[in-house]
C-alpha cells in the first residue's frame, strides 16, 4: 500500500487538474453558444440568397436563354487536378474532432489519387498542418489565422481564390473536408464538393413565378449571384466547424472532468486506507514496545 | 400616415435589422431606388452608399457596400456583405478607411476598382455624418 503522503501529492494533482478541465469546459460552453448563434445567423441569408438564384434562373429561363457561367462548365477533359481543403482547429484538447477529420481527408485523398486525380492540399488549423506535415504530404496552402469566429471578409478570398483557379482551367474541382453540425449531439465528417457546381436554382418555386423588376437584368445578377452561392458554401463549412470544434471541446472536457472526479474519491478512500493502517500499526508497534518492557 | 411594410437587414453573419418601416431609400447599382408600401417586386443589385429605413421610431441608416435587395409581398429584404449603422461612424474609422486608400497602389484595373470602391464608402460614410 502506497503512503498516505504520496496519495495525498497525487490528489492534489487530480484535484488541480480537475479545476482546468472544468474552466475549460465552461469556456467551450460559453464560446460554442456565441458560435452557434453566429451559425444560425447565417442561415436567414443562405435561405434568401438561395431564393434570389431560384428567382433569376426562373426569369433567365423563361426568357429561353441558356444559362451560361464559368462555374457551371464542367473542366476540361484531361485535367485532373483537385482541391482539398481541409478543416481543422488550431487548438488540441477536443477529443476526436480533429482526428475524424484527418481521417476523412486522407481518406479522400487517397480515394483521389487511386482515380488518377492530382490532389492539390489546402489546410486550415494548426492540427491538420502538423498531421499532414508529419506525413510528409505538401501543403499547397495552410490557414491559421481563421479561428473560431470565421469573418466573411476572410472566408470570401478563399473562395475567390479558388473560383479564379476554377475559371482559369487550373483546377478541375474543390472539395471541403470538414466537421459537419447536425445538431447538438450530432456532429459528422463530411467531404462536400463546392465546385464544379452540379447546377443552380433547383429549388426554384414551382408555385406561379413572382414577376419581378430586374436591376439589372436577370441574367447579369445571376452571373453575380452564382459566385456567392459558392462563397456562402465556403464560408458555412467554418462557421459549422467552429461550432463542432466548440461542442467536441465541451463534450471532451466534460467527460474529463467527471474521470478526475471518480479518480479524485478513489484516491480519497485510499487515503482514508493508508491512514488508518498506517495508525494501526504505529498503534502495534507502540503496544510491542510496552509489553518489550514489562 | 404612410402605411408600414416590414424590412430587414441581412447579412452573412447576422441579422441587423428587422422591423416594419413606412419608407425606405435603397442604393441600387445605377442610382437610390424608394421604396414605399405595395411595390410591385424588385431585385436589384445594389452599390455603395446610404440606406436609408424610415420607421415609426425615426429613420435609421446604413452604410452598405454592395448586396442585393427584394421587395416580395410587401417585404423589404437587404442582402449585404456588409452594413455599417449609423451610429458605428466616426470620423476616426472615416481616417482609417481613408489609410486603407494609400495602401492600394498601382494602375491596374484590379487596383484601380478597389480604390474606387474604398472612395464611394468613405464618400457615403461622409454622407452620413454630415
Amino acid at each position: 500500500m502506497a503512503k498516505a503522503r504520496v496519495i495525498i501529492k497525487r490528489r492534489k494533482a487530480v484535484r488541480n487538474i480537475r479545476k482546468i478541465t472544468k474552466v475549460m469546459q465552461m469556456i467551450a460552453t460559453s464560446r460554442y453558444q456565441k458560435a452557434y448563434r453566429r451559425a444560425v445567423g447565417t442561415k436567414p441569408f443562405v435561405k434568401k440568397i438561395g431564393e434570389l438564384v431560384a428567382s433569376a434562373v426562373q426569369a433567365v429561363r423563361g426568357s429561353g436563354k441558356p444559362i451560361d457561367h464559368p462555374l457551371l462548365k464542367e473542366p476540361a477533359p484531361g485535367l485532373q487536378k483537385q482541391v482539398v481543403l481541409v478543416v481543422t482547429s488550431n487548438r488540441g484538447l477536443c477529443g476526436g474532432y480533429n482526428g475524424n477529420v484527418l481521417r476523412l481527408a486522407n481518406h479522400t485523398i487517397k480515394e483521389l489519387e487511386a482515380a488518377g486525380e492530382t490532389v492539390e492540399l489546402h489546410v486550415s488549423g494548426k492540427k491538420g498542418i502538423a498531421f499532414f506535415r508529419f506525413q510528409h504530404r505538401a501543403m499547397a496552402e495552410t490557414h491559421t489565422k481563421i479561428g473560431d469566429t470565421p469573418k466573411f471578409a476572410e472566408i470570401e478570398q478563399v473562395a475567390e481564390k479558388f473560383m479564379k483557379s476554377y475559371t482559369e482551367g487550373k483546377i478541375s474541382g474543390v472539395k471541403i473536408v470538414y466537421m459537419r453540425f447536425i445538431s447538438v449531439g450530432q456532429q459528422r465528417a463530411t467531404v462536400i464538393d463546392v465546385l464544379p457546381l452540379g447546377g443552380v436554382g433547383g429549388e426554384a418555386e414551382a408555385a406561379a413565378p413572382v414577376q419581378y423588376d430586374f436591376m439589372p437584368s436577370a441574367e447579369e445578377l445571376l452571373n453575380e449571384l452564382i459566385p456567392v452561392t459558392v462563397k456562402i458554401t465556403v464560408f458555412q463549412a467554418f462557421i459549422e466547424a467552429a461550432v463542432s470544434e466548440q461542442i467536441a471541446r465541451m463534450v471532451a472536457m466534460k467527460a474529463a472532468t467527471d474521470a478526475a472526479d471518480k479518480m479524485g474519491k478513489k484516491l480519497q478512500q485510499q487515503y482514508n486506507r493508508a491512514r488508518q493502517s498506517q495508525i494501526t500499526s504505529e498503534l502495534a508497534e507502540l503496544m510491542g514496545g510496552v509489553e518489550a518492557m514489562k | 400616415m404612410a402605411t408600414a411594410f416590414k424590412a430587414s437587414v441581412i447579412t452573412p453573419e447576422s441579422i441587423l435589422f428587422e422591423a416594419d418601416v413606412t419608407g425606405a431609400q435603397v442604393p441600387a447599382f445605377d442610382g437610390l431606388v424608394g421604396i414605399m408600401h405595395q411595390r410591385a417586386p424588385l431585385l436589384a443589385k445594389l452599390g455603395t452608399g446610404v440606406l436609408r429605413l424610415d420607421g415609426a421610431e425615426g429613420t435609421q441608416r446604413y452604410v452598405v457596400a454592395g448586396g442585393y435587395a427584394q421587395m416580395k409581398d410587401d417585404v423589404l429584404t437587404i442582402l449585404t456583405n456588409e452594413a455599417i449603422p449609423e451610429d458605428k461612424i466616426t470620423a476616426a474609422l472615416i481616417t482609417a478607411e481613408e489609410a486603407k486608400l494609400e495602401t492600394v497602389t498601382g494602375t491596374d484595373l484590379p487596383a484601380m476598382e478597389k480604390r474606387a470602391a474604398i472612395q464611394a464608402r468613405v464618400q457615403a460614410m461622409r454622407q452620413v455624418l454630415a
